[in-house]
């Protein structure tokens, strides 16, 4: 087996979650960091109406792409780390972060469709139906890297999330700031959230032909029309 | 299981068909947006669409003597250009029974640039093609791509994501339809629009950015009309919900749509509902589309009045009256 198709099988064991798939991604360095940039160029391609919205030039769109895909990555990083410090600091050093790190990696593998979040009607649905199926992965996941039964995974990475979320609020802002304007320089405009550009394209009014732009003419039966 | 492997096949690639056009279908209005198509819809404001009919008798001054305006958005068959035979029946009728209402019927509600499906687009020779087929009652299912293909247009107008984008498009279509046929601002006529099936969806979508711009009240006549729980219902006057007893289609509005469920208290249509705003009527036995359909002239009522003429009976009672002291029902 080639080892594109043995990505391939793990990635499938993972979204049927499997365990044997994650005890096998310890073993496989490159398959984590793979699926993890791969899901954030999904999620990015599926929630691109927001570089529509704020009009990113064409140019420029595929690079805002992969910008939010290596932020995605990083993000990834920072949760694995999260989870590892948390249940080194419960158990002990025998927990190593790789382990970790693969097993959360590969539990990414449902995001890999999260380009179809771009669907009208459909797409919210499919983003909580992937968002619980990636949780589910990743705890199976760190259930097999830290050797913990299921519940006391999903607390873990519970925990991690929450202790992430907190970070971002204070130490991390820098790094925050600092994603905010890779993100700004890259799509060469700000760009704002749906429910700010909602509110602008609501108060903005119609365009309506200025006085000068506007004549009157006659057409042939004799009506008055604005041309 | 071999005899049946072709079929499995043939569905798979359905699906992933079906999955790809609705990738496909945000990418209209958020190009136009994001300002791919450049400035298209304000140079069509300022001249008249050359495919564009006009519904209005010839010869009529179509500003000084009226006394409101009536947009009809068709359903999702609607491919664009030429309205199909019934349609433009409808439209020629209302015309005739309120003269004093300019009756227009000449916007396609599934595309931001109003442009024809058959017209200007990578697909348009398919989709000539297609139409054809509906014409001709050939390949029900191709020609039943139509209907998908705008159907998915509906969702995007729905979808909280694209909707203000896609209504706003579709507003400032409607708003150039408007001046192209003598609107004027200065009057403020007041403005019904009448969707018929996801013309429903639509017709509530575009009414806050028509009601911010013209400042005028507006009305929308649903004629099966599926709808979502659309921010426009708390821009609008009334909503008018003509439906046939035989007609299923209407009810997928409240089937798909959380908003339209009752225990979605604080939703759009929920509120629209406690305000009053929502009146549904039953016109009688009446399908969505096609033979006795609305809009058929040759199916009866017990009282002799064909569908189409209840129809427009009821649309003019509706435009004619004040909304207050309407006792409008169907049979």
């Amino acid at each position: 087996m080639t080892s594109l198709e043995t990505y391939i099988e793990l990635i499938g064991q993972a979204l049927r979650l499997e365990p044997e798939a994650f005890r096998a991604a310890e073993t496989l360095p490159g398959l984590a960091l793979s699926i993890v940039l791969l899901a954030g160029v999904s999620v990015a391609l599926g929630q691109a109406v927001v570089l529509f919205v704020n009009r990113v030039k064409p140019e420029r769109f595929i690079a805002s792409l992969l910008v939010s895909a290596i932020h995605y990555a990083f993000g990834f990083g920072f949760w694995t780390l999260s989870i590892w410090l948390l249940g080194r600091f419960l158990h002990g050093d025998d927990i190593f972060l790789g382990n970790v790190a693969r097993a959360v990696g590969l539990g990414y593998a449902p995001q890999l469709f999260s380009f179809l979040i771009f669907m009208p009607y459909f797409g919210i649905p499919i983003y909580v139906l992937l968002t619980l199926w990636s949780l589910l992965a990743i705890v199976t996941g760190v259930s097999v890297s830290m050797n913990l039964l299921t519940w006391y995974a999903l607390l873990l990475s519970g925990l991690g999330w929450f202790v992430l979320q907190v970070s971002k609020r204070t130490i991390g802002r820098p790094l925050i700031g600092l994603a905010r304007w890779s993100r700004r320089r890259v799509a060469g405009v700000e760009l704002r959230d749906l429910r700010e550009l909602e509110r602008q394209v609501k108060s903005q009014k119609l365009e309506l032909p200025t006085p000068a732009s506007t004549e009157l003419t006659q057409t042939s039966n004799g009506e008055n029309r604005a041309k | 299981m071999l005899s049946s492997m072709p079929l499995l096949t043939a569905l798979a690639v359905i699906g992933v068909g079906i999955v790809i056009a609705m990738l496909l279908a945000p990418l209209e209005s958020l190009g136009w947006w994001a300002g791919w198509y450049g400035d298209y819809l304000k140079e069509s404001a300022l001249s008249p669409q050359p495919n564009n009919q006009a519904t209005q008798c010839e010869g009529v001054n179509t500003a000084s003597d009226k006394t409101a305006y009536l947009v009809f958005l068709d359903g999702i068959a609607k491919v664009g250009g030429n309205n199909d035979d019934d349609v433009q029946a409808l439209l020629d009728t209302l015309s005739q029974a309120i003269p004093d209402v300019v009756v227009l019927g000449d916007v396609m509600p599934y595309s931001v640039t109003n442009t024809a499906l058959t017209e200007a687009r990578p697909l348009a020779r398919f989709w000539r093609r297609a139409d054809q087929w509906k014409i001709q009652g050939h390949y029900p299912l191709l020609s039943f791509t139509i209907n998908i293909r705008n159907l998915f247009q509906v969702l995007v107008s729905a979808d909280k994501r694209y909707g203000p984008t896609y209504n706003q498009a579709e507003a400032q279509v409607i708003l150039n339809n408007l001046l192209e046929h003598g609107y004027q601002l200065d009057k403020r006529l007041p403005l019904t629009l009448i969707g018929y099936s996801g013309g429903g969806q639509i017709a509530l979508g575009v009414v806050p950015y028509l009601q911010h711009t013209l400042g005028v009240t507006i009305d929308v006549i649903s004629l099966g009309g599926v709808m979502s729980s659309d921010s426009g219902l708390s821009a609008l006057r009334y909503v008018y919900h003509l439906v046939g007893s035989k007609d299923q289609v209407h009810k997928l509005g409240s089937l798909m749509f959380p908003g339209r469920w009752s225990i979605v208290f604080n939703s759009y249509w929920n509120q629209a509902k406690r305000q009053g705003k929502i009146h549904t009527i039953a016109l009688g036995p009446m399908r969505h589309t096609g033979t006795a359909s609305y809009l058929d002239a040759a199916k009866y009522l017990d009282d002799g009045q064909s569908f189409l003429e209840q129809t427009v009976s009821v649309i003019k009672t509706i435009v004619t009256q004040p909304a207050t002291n309407h006792r409008v029902s169907g049979k």
